[in-house]
């Protein structure tokens, strides 16, 4: 191979990449030395779409931004609007979402770690994390209706209560998580040729993960102590007692452990949940429909990282605008970069690291300075000396 | 730290086990009690104040005033004609959200738990409910 | 008369028609078996329990359109398939099927046998090679690094057992602890057979071995750019190959007790279903290695382990001529 590089594609359609996204990888035999990426395959124009729609209407639709955590989403948006409407939600409302929010976050690990054992050919560990990733669906249909858009949450609370059967019947069902979780801890852990293909596999170090934005399970196995649920408290988070799980592997070990360390504090705070669910209300009786002006910035943590939505409201019932930034949009980057100097078998999984949803993720892309369609960058200084001439030209009026 | 086939007396195990795999459409599966399946409208209860209308997510719902059948005896006079409403539901936009059996004022709406919706053309995915 | 004999030996029996049916039938316990430990359940619905579902599977490649690349090499691109598929065909003429011995056995069909099985896995590197695709390409290279790996420890793990029965003739090999008595050396030779297991799995290219075709990686790796009916014969390939590899290893590592002509193909057919088990346990039990940690593991582990055996036979060999 010697000098000679080749640039494989990968993308927008290759078996391990799950939605669309193109990556351009420069190889020098089996070796890596560039990688670049490009989004905007499965753009759906959601947040333009938010801007018709009425805050009810926008909820759901929000819901549909990923399909693993769109309680996340929801619960992020209500959060915001809950913000403007300065609304207090009920003691009882806030332990359920947080409820759903944990219960949410435990079966995007699972998913998350058959995943990462499916792309590096360890399929016998994938079937089996997904088989017991199933009693948390069902406890997910069982509580809201349905297995992966749950739509639980409202404006001012959530739509369902718990009753006592299905209280019982969580705190049951955790022992048997609690059992296949030390086995998963032991086998992901201790499996040689797992552990072959995932140590020292996708590194970023911790200042290359301040520096590269970073977030979630992705920047806490790189050291990084960022945890929204502690850092910015919301819902119940902040009568829960739990640990923010970090590591110092810096690689796809790391993002391992903590993921599945994760699950441990996840099934701990659901217990925790269950044992201290206060009596009243769940949701707030009266919502106004028109939300008065004002806007609301609100972070959340994901299964993925940080999920930030930005709402701005101007009196009617209708949202002004509605921005989502999705947690892979931060980590997507950092995980092309930590590419560079692995093995091109490492690809799947140092990309599969972030657990990365490109639909939430993607973004158009508009080509500036294209001559031949005659769009081309303009300045600020350009852009009002053109005012000036076409107010003079058209209307007669001088600057 | 390494322990080579530490998988293997899983694996031995899982043999002797019946497999979890459902066989589904030859096996009914039941969901549970609060599963939300196809909205249907009593229209016995429905004040046609269209608040099912307006906060649908996906625009699958249209409430429309039925016309008096003609057949039927004239009502008498000056007694008020009680005014009818029946639903066209768009399933194949339905997201089964359940706002609509949310938001209803009077619970004409509810919410079925039938699943096995899907169907060859748009036309039988326009269901109208009265 | 000796024509048609040679006819019906090539055919039917041991050729042909009963490689490819045994063949498909160990293709479906492999997968059956791997979705039970998987607990799953596996092919289920084409004949009982699924049992026709690989020949569905190869029939239905057959009727698919065959598309060749217009970068390709279209005459290495055509050949190759019937290459790979024409010489596990041939090594499976020379295992002893019956009565301990094959109708063309001759001494020193171990050596012929192992350099045909070496044949599928040069025509896979000229297929990926010559059908130009950057994910071919990548497998093509794969698979000639992993032949530099276990092909080595391969041979050597078969030296072993021709060693102890002094002898380069399968059914004299296989033979050889019911001739002698001696039936200690079975377990004597169990690294060998370990070893032969391991890189029989490497041949096979399936999971821990694998990463030639590692469909997450370079989607099909060699096979990216063939279809239909060259695809087909790919795969059937895979399946004689699966069947003649552990036959072989089989014959030479397990013994056997003659018996005539049912009982000695009675006996081959459950030796080789036992090795295919193993097979599958170890597919199971492990994730896709690199292909660099396929070769680390291959020359630090495997071929010193097979060369420790070599020395503790050849060790036996002289006590017992001194004794």
């Amino acid at each position: 191979m010697g000098e000679k590089t080749i640039r494989i594609p990968i993308g927008p359609q290759h078996p391990f990449l799950k939605e669309p996204a193109k990556f351009d990888f420069d190889i020098s035999g089996e070796e890596i030395i560039g990688a670049r990426m490009r989004i905007g395959y499965n753009h759906r124009g959601m947040e333009k779409a938010c801007e018709e729609r009425n805050y009810y209407q926008c909820l759901y639709l929000l819901e549909r931004i990923c399909g693993i955590c769109s309680h996340s989403h929801t619960t992020c948006y209500v959060q915001a609007v809950e913000d403007i409407l300065k609304l207090e939600v009920p003691k009882r409302g806030l332990y359920l979402r947080t409820l759903v929010c944990e219960l949410e976050r435990l079966h995007s690990h699972f998913l998350w770690l058959g995943v990462a054992a499916h792309e590096v050919g360890f399929d016998t560990l994938f079937m089996y994390v997904w088989r017991d990733r199933e009693v948390v669906m069902e406890i997910l249909e069982e509580i809201s209706g349905n297995r992966v858009n749950y739509a639980i949450n409202t404006i001012g609370g959530v739509r369902r209560d718990l009753t006592e059967e299905q209280r019982k019947k969580i705190l049951g069902s955790l022992d048997l998580l609690k059992k296949r979780l030390d086995y998963y801890t032991h086998i992901g852990t201790h499996e040689p040729s797992f552990l072959a293909r995932i140590q020292g596999v996708g590194k970023m170090s911790k200042e290359r993960a301040i520096q590269m934005c970073a977030v979630g399970p992705f920047a806490r196995a790189s050291g990084l102590d960022v945890d929204v649920r502690r850092d910015d408290q919301y819902a119940a988070y902040g009568d829960l007692d739990f640990k923010v799980i970090t590591s110092d592997q810096c690689d796809v070990l790391g993002r391992v452990i903590v993921r599945v360390l994760e699950i441990a504090e996840s099934l701990k705070m659901i217990q925790q949940l269950l044992t201290k669910l206060p009596e009243g209300d769940i949701a707030v009786k009266k919502v106004p429909r028109r939300v008065p002006a004002g806007f609301s910035i609100s972070r959340y943590e994901a299964p993925r990282g940080e999920d930030v939505h930005y709402v701005r409201s101007n009196g009617t019932e209708k949202p002004e605008r509605v921005k989502v930034r999705a947690p892979t949009m931060a980590n997507l980057e950092a995980a092309t970069e930590s590419i560079v100097g692995s093995f091109i078998a490492d690809i799947p999984i140092a990309i599969a690291s972030i657990d990365p949803c490109f639909s939430c993720t993607d973004r158009t892309a508009v080509v500036l300075n294209d001559k031949k369609k005659g769009m081309r960058i303009t300045t600020w200084e350009e852009l009002r000396r053109y005012g000036v001439d076409w107010y003079r030209k058209n209307k007669g009026i001088h600057f | 730290m390494k322990s080579a086939g530490s998988m293997i007396p899983e694996l031995l195990d899982n043999i002797r086990k019946k497999p979890v795999t459902r066989l589904y459409p030859f096996e009914k599966v039941t969901v549970p009690e609060g599963f939300r399946g196809t909205p249907q409208l009593n229209s016995a209860l429905c004040l046609g104040c269209q608040a099912c209308v307006r906060d649908c997510t996906s625009e699958a719902i249209q409430i429309l005033l039925k016309k008096p059948d003609p057949s039927a005896p004239p009502p008498a006079e000056g007694a008020k004609i009680p005014k009818k409403f029946y639903m066209v539901l768009y399933l194949d936009r339905c997201i089964h959200c359940a706002r609509c059996a949310e938001v209803c004022p009077k619970d004409a709406i509810t919410m079925d738990r039938e699943f096995e919706v899907a169907n060859f053309t748009r036309d039988a995915l326009r269901l109208i409910q009265e | 008369m000796d024509a048609i004999k040679v006819l019906i030996y090539i055919a039917i029996f041991p050729g042909f028609l009963f490689q490819s049916v045994f063949s498909t039938y160990l293709e479906w316990l492999d997968r059956k078996l791997y979705a039970r430990m998987q607990n799953r359940l596996g092919p289920l619905y084409t004949g009982w329990n699924g049992i026709l579902q690989p020949v569905a599977d190869i029939l239905k490649l057959f009727a698919k359109e065959d598309i060749v690349p217009a970068s390709a090499d279209k005459f290495m691109f055509n050949l190759m398939p019937v290459l790979s598929l024409a010489s596990v065909f041939a090594a499976g003429l020379y295992l002893p099927i019956w009565h301990l011995t094959s109708y063309n056995s001759f001494e020193g069909d171990l050596i012929v046998v192992a350099y045909l099985l070496a044949i599928p896995s040069f025509a896979l590197f000229l297929a990926g090679w010559f059908s130009v695709s950057p994910f071919s390409l990548i497998g093509a290279t794969r698979v000639l690094t992993q032949l530099f790996a276990y092909e080595v420890p391969f041979f050597l793990a078969l030296l072993t057992p021709a060693v102890m029965a002094g002898s380069w003739k399968i059914a004299t090999i296989s033979s050889y602890p019911w001739t002698s008595g001696s039936w200690w050396v079975i377990p004597v030779q169990l690294i060998a057979f370990g070893v032969a297991l391991l890189t029989l799995q490497a041949k096979l290219e399936r999971v821990p071995f694998d990463s030639p075709e590692a469909e997450t990686e370079v989607v099909g790796g060699p096979l990216t750019e063939y279809s239909g009916k060259k695809l087909g014969m790919f795969r059937l390939q895979k399946d004689i190959l699966l069947f003649v590899g552990s036959a072989l290893v089989a014959a030479l590592f397990l013994g056997g007790f003659g018996g005539g002509i049912i009982l000695g193909c009675i006996q081959l057919v459950l030796k080789t279903i036992f090795v295919v088990i193993l097979l599958s346990v170890v597919r199971a039990a492990c994730a896709r290695i690199r292909i660099d940690q396929i070769v680390t593991f291959s020359w630090k582990y495997l071929a010193p382990a097979s060369l420790v055996q070599l020395l503790i036979v050849l060790l036996i060999k002289g006590w017992k001529g001194v004794a």
